[in-house]
């Protein structure tokens, strides 16, 4: 049941990815991006992280995709003015490059059989990871907050700016 | 095995017909409530054989209606999201509702079972996970229907959407400091009981600037008047479903009364008790004259059901009444009053609360 | 049993999707897109190593990174604005103004 499942949101997962690289309209890369969050977050859930999991739904495809599918309305780019999918030499040697990169890793990290180590009850809970985020990391914790200030106030700033 | 699938079956079964069977229910309350603020009869014509039952058969005859219309793609926008994104608007709504609680535990067949289908821990934040996702069916449908009306109305809904969700997240913040859980039917069991003998323990009491704060953004995301910018029928024509027809607008429309059925339901549980009887069944009903009836325990499940269902009909009774009395904002209003009044104010709230929560518990 | 094994092949697959789509697409929309990719593939990463330790420093790096990767979304989506209203264009090959 559980490795059914973790296929099938696996190959949503990298599915999705492919038409999010494939696809030229940025709408529906946008899009495809979401599924392949939600795949994950499913996986997430496999892996019992269930606030990790709930928390990737709430900020990449509730905030991050929104704000995406935002800008792209807003610039609201007519097709042809769009960069083209065409190959050129140097993008070839990126395919390339990422063909070999598989194989290897086709190689090296082919799934086995074995499961997991048995984990402790309260892995997906809550307090497990309040615990050591407001304790060993809470000064890491403290900077993301200025962070996401200084983002908010940058992208603020840029918009805002007269071309 | 096969009874726990069999309860679980039951419970999504049951969830499923209470949202979409209130949900159908308000599109005649909708026409009916309206009529009786406005001083008119409202919708009764639809009848069978002569009996018109106050127009209770008007959502019947609106459903055949939508069956019935051509179903209408435009030429130029993008056929498959156009599809798919009067799904994407309903679906979330339907999900959100698998974490709110309907009663206490009770005992079937030897189990206990929790009346709700899903008992996830953080339950508060995948409400807010699953309802942030509707803003795709917005976006999308406006962006797909190649059309400036669909196009200004769903950058209007994703910008307002986006807006308020702040603002939504944030105000159940105090919320989760006083109960210091995240767990939904935990925060239900904390407001059993009463202060002075008399004051039921609601959320409301602890937390009424949280509530309002709460209950204008979750009002702002339903997307009705006063806030129903993206529709706004008189300026952008219907705003992001300009170019729907047929049972793809119903879907549009039943989500929006699927979202009020949810922002019901969320007020109840975290400020009202949710299936919390205002009355202690503990030791028995006591009725002035006839004295004190005890009861069994499943008519105790069965009346914080029904408590339940009857506070949200009360908050619905409630949204409908808010929306046929205020007229619409303009849009800038809309983004002043989130950014500028209801982020200081649920900051503000969240500083005081910590502190008191602080100087209470130590 | 889905093994850490399975989940760091997932994980490489998608990163590496993620790395060719920077390089080989020219939208810098969706450059920004394959790079929330990669930030994703090591996540998945994270919870699979957190899961076979039975600890929770995974968990709180997934955190961290979802934290960044957000300011890096608003940051990264304000200068493609600003670059298309300067440049009227989104196509990174155009974009060569320190080329001499």
């Amino acid at each position: 049941m559980q490795v059914a499942f973790f296929w099938l949101f696996s190959a949503l997962a990298v599915g999705c990815a492919l038409g999010v690289v494939l696809k030229k309209n940025p709408v529906v890369s946008a899009v495809f991006l979401m599924g392949s969050m939600f795949a994950l977050a499913c996986l997430f859930l496999l892996l019992d992280a269930h606030f990790i999991a709930v928390i990737q739904v709430l900020v990449y495809a509730g905030a991050v995709m929104v704000l995406f599918g935002f800008i792209i309305m807003i610039l609201n780019l007519p097709q042809e003015e769009l960069p083209p999918l065409t190959l050129g030499v140097t993008r070839a040697w990126g395919v390339a490059f990422g063909a070999v990169a598989l194989l290897f890793l086709a190689g090296k990290f082919f799934p086995t059989k074995e499961g997991f180590m048995p984990t402790p009850q309260e892995f997906g809970d809550v307090r497990f990871i309040a615990g050591p985020l407001f304790k060993e990391y809470a000064l890491a914790f403290e900077l993301t907050s200025l962070v996401l200030l200084v983002g908010v106030v940058g992208a603020v700033l840029l918009a805002k700016r007269k071309a | 095995m096969w009874i726990d699938l069999l309860i679980v079956t039951c419970k999504v079964l049951f969830m499923f017909l209470f949202v979409l069977g209130i949900a159908g229910l308000l599109t005649w309350v909708e026409r009916k409530q309206s009529a009786i603020l406005q001083d008119r009869i409202g919708a009764n014509r639809a009848s069978i054989f002569g009996v018109r039952m106050i127009g209770l058969f008007h959502p019947i005859a609106d459903a055949l209606k939508l069956f019935t219309k051509e179903d209408f793609v435009p030429l130029h926008g993008h056929r498959v999201l156009f599809m798919l994104s009067p799904a994407l608007a309903i679906v979330p709504a339907l999900m959100t509702f698998a974490v709110i609680p309907f009663g206490d535990n009770v005992h079937v067949l030897g189990r206990e079972v929790s009346l709700r289908v899903s008992d996830i821990n953080a339950g508060v934040v995948l409400v807010f996970a699953i309802s942030s996702l509707s803003a795709y069916g917005i976006t999308l449908a406006g962006w797909a229907s190649d059309n400036r009306y669909s196009l200004l109305g769903a950058l209007r809904g994703a910008a307002q959407m986006f807006s308020y969700e702040v603002v939504l997240g944030l105000s159940v913040v105090g919320i989760l400091l006083v109960y210091g859980t995240l767990d939904l039917n935990e925060i239900v069991r904390a407001q059993g009981g009463y202060w002075l003998g008399f004051i039921p323990r609601w959320g409301v009491f602890v937390q009424p600037v949280g509530f309002l704060l709460y209950f204008t953004a979750a009002f702002a995301e339903t997307k009705r008047m006063p806030f129903d910018l993206p529709e706004g029928e008189s300026e952008i024509v219907a705003g992001y479903f300009t170019e729907y027809s047929g049972m793809k607008y119903a879907a549009f429309l039943f989500s929006e009364f699927c979202e009020m059925v949810l922002v019901a339901g969320l007020s109840a549980t975290l400020f009202f008790g949710g299936w919390q009887l205002p009355v202690d069944v503990a030791r028995g009903l006591a009725f002035p004259l006839v004295g004190v009836v005890h009861l069994s325990g499943s008519w105790v499940a069965l009346l914080q059901v029904l408590t339940f269902c009857l506070k949200v009909v009360a908050f619905l009774w409630l949204l409908m009444q808010i929306r046929w009395t205020l007229p619409r904002f303009r849009y800038d209003q809309v983004m002043a009053l989130c950014w500028k009044v209801l982020l200081p104010l649920v900051l503000l709230n969240i500083a005081v609360t910590a502190a008191a929560v602080l100087a209470v518990k130590g | 049993m889905a093994g850490p094994s399975s989940y760091m092949f997932v994980a490489a697959i998608l990163f590496l999707i993620g790395a060719v789509g920077v390089v080989v697409r020219r939208d810098l929309i969706v450059i920004l897109m394959a790079v929330e990719i990669m930030l994703n593939a090591v996540n998945l990463q994270f919870l699979a190593f957190a899961r076979q330790l039975g600890q929770s420093e995974g968990q709180v790096f997934v955190f961290m990174v979802m934290v960044v990767a957000a300011a890096e979304a608003a940051i990264g989506l304000a200068f493609v604005l600003l670059l298309y209203r300067t440049r009227k264009t989104i196509n990174v090959d155009n974009i060569n103004l320190m080329r001499g």
